[in-house]
């Protein structure tokens, strides 16, 4: 789908916006705390049904002020279905949603927490990859997360000890459809995230693996499931909880036989974050046979030259409608954004001209 | 400013109900006020009645209002299956499908660790000791197709067979995580005839 007008009337500090944003590279500047995350925010919240912030919708009322609904709306070029998304709470909660899904890309500074955070970090973004495209897998997960906790939580009590086997079935049956999607993404990955590396670290080259929680390879069946999982039977009676699982999976990044998450350079790391991202961008793109929006949130400020053109020729010099949040203008040459300043809440026309950056990209 | 204290009162005791906050329960008191006399005496006399005069039915623990229970009473009831089901609304969904000749046992929840809910919170001593009683052939295990109910099923099946009876399992037809009154009729019919034994 291709935004062509997007509105927004009474989503956080943003009484009434109308964007239309080119259909490659858009461009929001503006001072901190004036309202382009709150942008970006809605028109996630309007292609996905859901926030990259907050799972309550009720954090987008405006306040202070009398609860007032929050509408959002998206015209696509002609031929494709507008989008709407409306909410109000006065009591009880009023959602409606009506049109297609659409997959976004988000890039945020907090992508690093891919290349040197927890391991959670790495498992979440597979997790939203994969919930996003297969309904079953969201099922699953959830499941799986809410046997592992009843689990553990009978190991845990000695009076319920005695149960915790009965949540076995359930977390044998959904972890390993949770493995089976999670190893055939992290295969399709990898390449296009070795690729980009390489293509923005020049001479290094990024090996990754796949780390199966609690066994040292990978489970694909149910039957290897239970025989890992009965191999640790005596640890887990001492440790009290589940030590095999997709809970516990990781992914080890190295460069040169060295990881990059616990031994990287911050350069490392920067890359890294970048190529996982543009990957999943390419990911979801073949997967679901539509072009993702991209939305570049105060990343680009802190890259330099090189990662920032890996990123646009990527994304918007390709064929990905790009919104890109800055707090002062950038010349991108010959990708010619559509500018917009965001003040207090409310978005206008760039005015002057984009000044120049000595490192501009393009 | 506050309310006078019997508004105060009654909101803070309709705000105890399930799924019922502090703003809900305003709602629900200014209604009860502005609707005739009658209305809330009627509704309140409903309350008390109920919790007078039903109890739980000494054999299968339903809510009754005599004991037993007219399930239990009934001589057309087959004395040798009994159902197994976590609700009393699980009662009245299986009843709907009309094929179901046995009798019930409701354990008024599931297992749940993290809610702290073992077998010694739900009428799993009950059951046993009915079985001693009544020695059925078979035993259904209906509990919902959710986690708690699954892992229910598992416990129950554990403790069951080694007493020598038929115990089956209703098949899993059920959407995954599906209650049985949200069922509709035609997939318990399905689930009850394609119970499997354990
Ligand atoms: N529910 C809300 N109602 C009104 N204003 C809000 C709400 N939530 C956040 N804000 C305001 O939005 C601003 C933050 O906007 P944001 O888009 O994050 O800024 P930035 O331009 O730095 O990305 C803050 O001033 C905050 O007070
Ligand atoms: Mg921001
Ligand atoms: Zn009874």
């Amino acid at each position: 789908m291709q935004l062509q007008r997007v509105g927004i009337r009474g989503f956080r500090n943003l009484r009434e916006v109308s964007l239309e944003p080119s259909a490659s590279l858009t461009l929001l500047v503006g001072q901190n705390g004036h309202g382009k995350t709150n942008i970006l925010e809605a028109v996630h919240v309007l292609l996905q049904g859901q926030s990259f912030r907050t799972r309550r919708d009720r954090d987008y009322l405006a306040d202070p002020g009398p609860p007032a609904p929050v509408v959002l709306t998206a015209a696509g070029r002609l031929g494709q279905r507008d989008i709407t998304w409306s909410y109000m709470y006065d009591g009880q909660t009023r959602r409606r949603r009506q049109g297609p899904i659409v997959p976004v890309v988000v890039f945020s500074p907090d992508d690093l927490e891919l290349a040197r955070g927890a391991p959670s970090a790495r498992r979440h973004l597979l997790d939203h990859l994969l919930s996003g495209v297969d309904r079953r897998y969201a099922r699953s997960l959830e499941a799986f997360q809410r046997a592992v906790l009843q689990r553990n939580r009978a190991l845990k009590e000695g009076g319920l000890r005695d149960l915790a086997d009965d949540f076995l079935p359930a977390i044998v049956r959904e972890g390993e459809y949770v493995w089976s999607r999670r190893y055939e993404v992290f295969d399709q990955l990898l390449p296009s995230c070795q690729t980009i590396y390489h293509a923005v670290a020049g001479s290094e080259a990024v090996s990754a693996s796949y780390v199966t929680g609690g066994n040292p390879t990978r489970i694909e069946s149910p039957m290897r499931y239970r025989e890992a999982l009965a191999a640790r039977r005596g640890d887990e009676k001492v440790r009290q909880m589940t030590l095999v699982g997709p809970h516990r999976d990781d992914i080890q990044f190295t460069v040169n036989g060295r990881s990059i998450v616990t031994a990287g350079s911050q350069g490392q790391q920067r890359t890294l974050a970048l190529a996982i991202k543009l990957a999943t961008y390419l990911w979801l793109k073949a997967e679901t046979g539509t072009v993702p929006l991209v939305m570049l949130d105060d990343v680009l400020s802190e890259l330099d030259g090189i990662r920032r053109a890996a990123v646009l020729r990527q994304v918007a010099a390709d064929e990905a409608q790009t919104i890109v949040t800055d707090t002062e203008p950038r010349d991108f040459g010959v990708l010619n954004p559509a500018v917009f300043e965001v003040a207090e809440g409310e978005l206008r026309l760039w005015r002057g001209n984009p000044r120049p950056l000595n490192s501009g990209p393009f | 400013m506050l309310y006078p204290e019997p508004i105060q009162d009654l909101v803070g005791e309709l705000s105890k109900l399930p799924g019922v906050g502090p703003k809900t329960a305003q709602r629900l008191a200014f209604f009860l006020l502005n609707r005739p006399k009658g209305e809330a005496e009627q509704l309140a006399r409903a309350i008390v009645e109920a919790r007078q005069r039903i109890r739980y039915c000494s054999s299968c623990f339903n809510f009754t209002d005599t004991d037993p229970c007219s399930l239990c009473r009934s001589a057309t009831r087959d004395k040798g299956t009994v159902m197994v089901v976590e609700q009393p609304k699980d009662v009245i969904a299986m009843e709907k499908t009309r094929e179901f000749k046995g009798r019930y046992h409701v354990l008024h929840g599931a297992i749940s660790p993290m809610e702290g809910i073992g077998p010694e919170d739900l009428k799993v001593r009950e059951l046993l000791a009915r079985i001693g009683q009544e020695s059925p052939h078979e035993v259904v295990l209906a509990t919902s197709s959710s986690l708690e109910g699954e892992a229910t099923a598992l416990y129950l099946g554990r403790l069951l067979k080694p007493l020598g009876l038929k115990v089956t399992r209703i098949a899993r037809g059920l959407p995954m995580g599906g209650d049985l009154d949200y069922t509709d009729e035609m997939t318990l019919l399905k689930a009850l005839e394609g119970r499997q034994e354990i």
